[in-house]
């Protein structure tokens, strides 16, 4: 063994707490050894210094404080679940718990400030109102999948006319909005609201025009139903296979 | 005169009045009747107490977690069975509530402020000493007293899990394997910490004395 293995020892040995083959042993090193026999003066007289603390006894206001908190404690064998949560409550000691309650402040705050950037950003709250919308019963990958096929089916942009065609109309500012049919009531100043069935054929069915002058409503309803144009669908969602379109601002050439 | 026979015993002693009696508490239960609370108060009180107070370095903390010990004592007393030691038992909780306080930030920066209780109960123990005839010289006392409060800031400063091995096994002359009981340590463990603690808080003396 070596000074630090007989280091150990010597603690034990301050302390009584060494058998006496180790005992042997570490008498016979420290015979040999001036340092480990320098530390074993130098421990004891650590030793002896904490063991030289005065007792402090308990002051008499312990038992004071003592009776008026024990007159609040429930029956320690008969107390029900309220009763020991009561006493809990009343017995929380911040300054014990203060870093429990340090941590859990901050993990409840970011807690909700994660949920309220996913609720309040743009996306969450696309995705809210789809959510709030689909809340009727309709599955929200249906309506996209039926969204798809519209927009594959019916790829239209004013590019995309071609100028063959002999009756060439045009909408200037594609800005196809969808709703639920609920708010094609509320639609308002120059903006035209047009709720449309789609077949199943993907052709429009108009159901009802709303918004705009009657001049513009009737061009656009001559143009949907001769089919001639049928606006992209850009954004948006069907709801019961009712779209409802509104044009910002509506051109028609020709 | 009679403020020369005044003594810190002389405060009043309150007595410990338990909602529930003993009796009631122990009523039917003869594994627990060994041990009622107020027998476990009048015995151990004082050496929860010097305990909490040499392990926190403050009166206010101690008398707090000593409250708090027998707040919990009184409440789970029922649950002893007596696999190990009432004491041991008893500097377990304690042992639990002082690493509980410990942790706290508060008891770091409590060297800023001096309690006025603690400064009333320095005073009790000056005039009592004073009084008491047969006391040192006030240059003795004052260097005495100099001492031990400088041994108290090293042993504040000691890693809190050493100072409580080196307390238990010198304030409380518990033995390794009850200190290991007590806090759940390998006898191994115990030794090198002790170890450890001791030189530590003598490194920490030759800085200080």
């Amino acid at each position: 063994m070596d000074c630090d293995n007989y280091k150990i020892l010597v603690h034990a040995y301050i302390d009584g707490e060494l058998s006496s083959a180790d005992e042997m042993d570490l008498n016979g090193h420290l015979t040999r050894c001036a340092a480990c026999r320098m530390y074993l003066a130098r421990m004891t007289e650590a030793r002896d210094m904490v063991r030289s603390l005065p007792a402090v006894s308990a002051p008499a206001g312990l038992t004071y404080t003592l009776n008026s908190r024990l007159n609040f404690a429930p029956h320690p064998l008969q107390s029900d679940w309220f009763a020991t949560l009561q006493f809990r409550l009343l017995e929380f000691s911040m300054a014990e718990h203060l870093r429990t309650v340090f941590l859990a402040v901050p993990i409840t705050v970011l807690f909700f400030l994660a949920i309220s950037l996913l609720v309040y950003s743009p996306v969450g709250l696309e995705n809210l109102q789809t959510f709030l919308d689909d809340s009727n019963g309709n599955g929200m990958a249906e309506n996209l999948v039926e969204r798809q096929y519209l927009e594959n089916l019916y790829d239209f942009s004013p590019e995309r006319i071609s100028s063959d065609q002999v009756y060439q109309p045009r909408i200037s500012t594609v800005s196809v909005k969808m709703f639920a049919a609920n708010d094609f009531q509320k639609l308002k100043g120059n903006r035209l609201g047009v709720l449309t069935h789609v077949r199943s054929d993907g052709s429009a069915e108009i159901l009802s025009i709303s918004g705009g002058d009657q001049g513009t409503a009737v061009k656009v309803r001559n143009m949907i139903d001769s089919s001639i144009v049928f606006p992209a669908i850009t954004k948006g969602k069907l709801v019961d296979s009712r779209v409802l379109l509104t044009f910002e601002k509506i051109e028609v050439k020709g | 005169m009679a403020t020369q026979d005044l003594t810190l015993k002389d405060i009043p002693e309150a007595k410990l009045v338990l909602p529930y009696s003993d009796s009631e508490l122990t009523a039917g239960d003869a594994a627990h009747a060994s041990c009622c609370f107020e027998d476990v108060y009048t015995e151990y009180r004082d050496m929860i107490f010097h305990l909490a107070y040499r392990l926190l370095g403050h009166f206010d903390d101690a008398l707090d977690l000593t409250q708090d010990v027998f707040m919990t004592v009184y409440r789970k007393l029922d649950t002893f069975r007596g696999e190990s030691s009432l004491k041991t038992w008893l500097y377990r909780i304690v042992a639990n509530k002082a690493a509980n306080r410990q942790r706290w930030w508060r008891v770091r920066r409590r060297g800023h402020t001096v309690s006025l209780h603690e400064l009333n109960h320095a005073a009790m123990i000056r005039l009592n000493l004073s009084l008491s005839g047969g006391a040192p010289s006030p240059e003795q006392a004052c260097a005495a007293r100099e001492a031990r409060k400088n041994l108290q800031r090293c042993l504040d400063r000691l890693p809190f899990k050493y100072r409580m091995v080196l307390l238990l096994r010198d304030i409380e002359a518990m033995s390794y394997e009850e200190i290991g009981n007590c806090l759940g340590l390998s006898l191994g463990t115990v030794k090198s910490r002790i170890a450890r603690a001791r030189e530590q808080l003598r490194g920490l003396m030759d800085s200080y004395l």
